[in-house]
């Protein structure tokens, strides 16, 4: 019998980000300044993967905050990252349905380039050799993910990069709890094809696996 | 919950339900594995692991991908996206003004093309007021009478007439044009050539002068002591007549007195004094305006007087030049009018028009109806220019200004 899930990051409650919340509601942007320093790796690592583009992940990670800012009173408690990423994912999308071609932004080949140290991961590994398997796990995963449909690679990118729960996921794109696992259960079996498809992947993501 | 428990509620995900059993057990593995099922689905599910290796087997494919992806980790922001100041909101006033500005300077820009395009060509060619003369000289003139010195002049060359026309215009006097008088082109050129000078300078000696040119405005008992009847009959025309009502009242009575004593000025020097009017001197209807009341006290056919305030331009301008009378006893006033006293008796009856003709917006006193409408045209075309730019620049600057407010 296999134990059902790992714990999911980012869930639990935050006192001190209530607080900050409850003061840039009354108007201290200092506050909200706060949370924005919190939330803007997600925040642009979502808009990031979800557009591919770097320049286009940094407007609309801004306009995204700035929104957030004008229309703070409206959040009424729950996930606040679910409810900053519902804000970001809409911003996200309408960049999508633009359909404005901007430079694209391969993750993988960026981050050989040391001026590009915005790309590294928050919590890499420091061992050089984890590191270098990471990497090639890394860039077929990334390559992978970005052939998804972007419906599919939003919802995985949400569950299994930012680790919100169904719900949360329902919350920010407005889906249905059936659709998203449905979308996530399908983007997971496609990236499963790719990993397995390599041994020299598979065995980096059992490794990985196994740490975790 | 099962796929199948789902399918009595409506989903967006219809399209997306797992159609095959394989689909569904990965469904049904990624959603234990996130702890996502419901306590009955979860036990199903842990029973039908460990009964079914395929199950398992698919449980840990699918722990593996998740692990890996979550492995690829979260992306650092480049830069710091922290808001330096609240930003301003928007409110809907500065954008309707500004849509409103440049809805106006849209507007303004099409009616100064429209003035532009559509007013000098309106009224008798108002524009171009030599061509306009001559042009009206030669309407008003008969077929056979001599050529006057707008005839003969050449195009654009009305400047130089001024020294020879005397002779000339006396010359078309004393031969008689008189049919020309009673043609309503007449009595349009001659206000717009003549300017209520005339009348001014010499109140008696204006009078036969006067006569065939206002002879339109003349009331028939004045027309006929004059001996001009023809002119008596002719109606003012219509456009001279409201333009110029109120500053010309006087003058008029103090030409038909005196038409009695100029019975051969005929209307025929009207065109040439038109003609000669293209001499540029700018001050003489200034200089002459405020002695127009003068001349009207003498002015035995004070019956005259509704006449001539419906034409009133028309009649104390174009009696001036008509005759050299008009001219010789008036020589300091023509002396001032051009600025060239030797050429008084000839000139000043001619050059005071020209002083309306050269100087169209000097001002309006001796100016005639198409020459006031084609003004005002010009006037509104550069008033529209002005207008248009002004809220062309008006519109560009909230619009700099909205977008300093936006970047910030």
């Amino acid at each position: 019998m296999t134990s059902p899930a790992h714990p999911r990051p980012g869930v639990e409650a935050d006192p001190a980000l209530d607080d900050l919340i409850q003061r840039a509601q009354r108007g201290e942007l200092p506050a909200f300044n706060a949370i924005v320093l919190r939330h803007q790796d997600a925040v642009y690592s979502l808009v990031l993967r979800m557009l591919s583009s770097a320049e286009a992940a940094e407007d609309v990670t801004q306009e995204a905050f700035v929104s957030a800012w004008r229309h703070i009173d409206s959040f009424r408690g729950g996930s606040f990252r679910s409810w900053l990423f519902t804000i970001a994912a809409n911003r996200a999308r309408d960049e999508l349905r633009k359909g404005v071609r901007r430079p694209t932004t391969s993750l993988d080949a960026a981050r050989d380039d040391p001026d590009r140290a915005d790309l590294d991961p928050v919590d890499g590994d420091p061992s050089p050799e984890a590191q270098a398997e990471q990497g090639e796990l890394r860039t077929a995963l990334e390559a992978a993910l970005a052939e998804l449909p972007p419906d599919w690679r939003e919802v995985v990118v949400m569950s299994d990069i930012h680790g919100l729960d169904y719900a949360e996921i329902a919350q920010a794109t407005g889906l249905a709890l059936g659709t998203v696992k449905s979308r996530l259960s399908r983007a997971r079996a496609r990236l499963r094809e790719v990993i397995l498809a390599s041994t020299e992947l598979a065995e980096a993501a059992q490794r990985l696996s196994d740490r975790r | 919950m099962t796929w199948w428990s789902r399918l009595k509620t409506p989903d967006r995900g219809a399209s997306e339900r797992p159609s095959a059993p394989l689909e569904a057990l990965q469904e049904r593995a990624s959603a234990y594995l996130d702890d996502e099922l419901a306590a009955a689905d979860r036990a199903a599910f842990e029973a039908e692991l460990a009964a079914s290796e395929e199950a398992r087997d698919q449980l840990a494919d699918l722990r593996l991908v998740r692990d890996a992806i979550a492995g690829i980790g979260v992306v650092r922001a480049p830069r710091s996206f922290a808001l330096t100041a609240p930003p301003v909101p928007m409110t809907t006033g500065p954008r309707r003004l500004e849509w409103a500005t440049r809805a106006g300077a849209g507007v303004a820009a099409l009616l100064f093309v429209v003035a532009l395009t559509n007013g000098p060509s309106r009224g008798d060619t108002p524009v171009t007021f030599g061509t306009t003369a001559r042009e009206s000289a030669s309407q008003a003139a008969p077929k056979n009478a001599v050529p006057t010195a707008a005839d003969l002049a050449p195009p654009g060359s009305s400047a130089t007439l001024p020294t020879t026309p005397a002779p000339t215009a006396s010359g078309t006097v004393t031969t008689g044009a008189a049919p020309a008088a009673p043609t309503s082109t007449s009595v349009a050129a001659a206000p717009r050539a003549a300017a209520p000078v005339a009348p001014v300078a010499t109140p008696a000696s204006a009078a036969p002068t006067a006569s065939p040119a206002f002879a339109p405005t003349t009331p028939p008992d004045a027309g006929g002591a004059a001996g001009s009847a023809p002119t008596t009959t002719q109606a003012p025309p219509p456009s001279l007549a409201p333009a110029t009502a109120p500053p010309a009242a006087n003058p008029t009575p103090s030409g038909s007195p005196a038409a009695a004593a100029a019975p051969a000025s005929t209307p025929a020097a009207a065109p040439p004094s038109t003609t000669l009017a293209a001499t540029p001197t700018a001050t003489p209807r200034a200089l002459v305006a405020p002695a127009a009341p003068a001349p009207a006290t003498p002015g035995g056919a004070s019956n005259a007087a509704p006449a001539v305030t419906a034409a009133p331009e028309s009649t104390a301008a174009a009696a001036a030049p008509r005759t050299p009378e008009t001219a010789t006893p008036t020589p300091g006033v023509a002396g001032n009018a051009t600025g060239a006293p030797s050429t008084a008796p000839v000139t000043s009856p001619v050059t005071t028009p020209l002083a309306t003709t050269q100087s169209p917006g000097s001002d309006s006193a001796g100016t005639s109806a198409p020459v006031r409408a084609s003004q005002g045209m010009n006037g509104v075309a550069a008033g529209l220019g002005l207008l248009t730019l002004a809220l062309v620049a008006a519109s560009v600057a909230q619009y700099a200004a909205r977008r300093r407010v936006q970047s910030r």
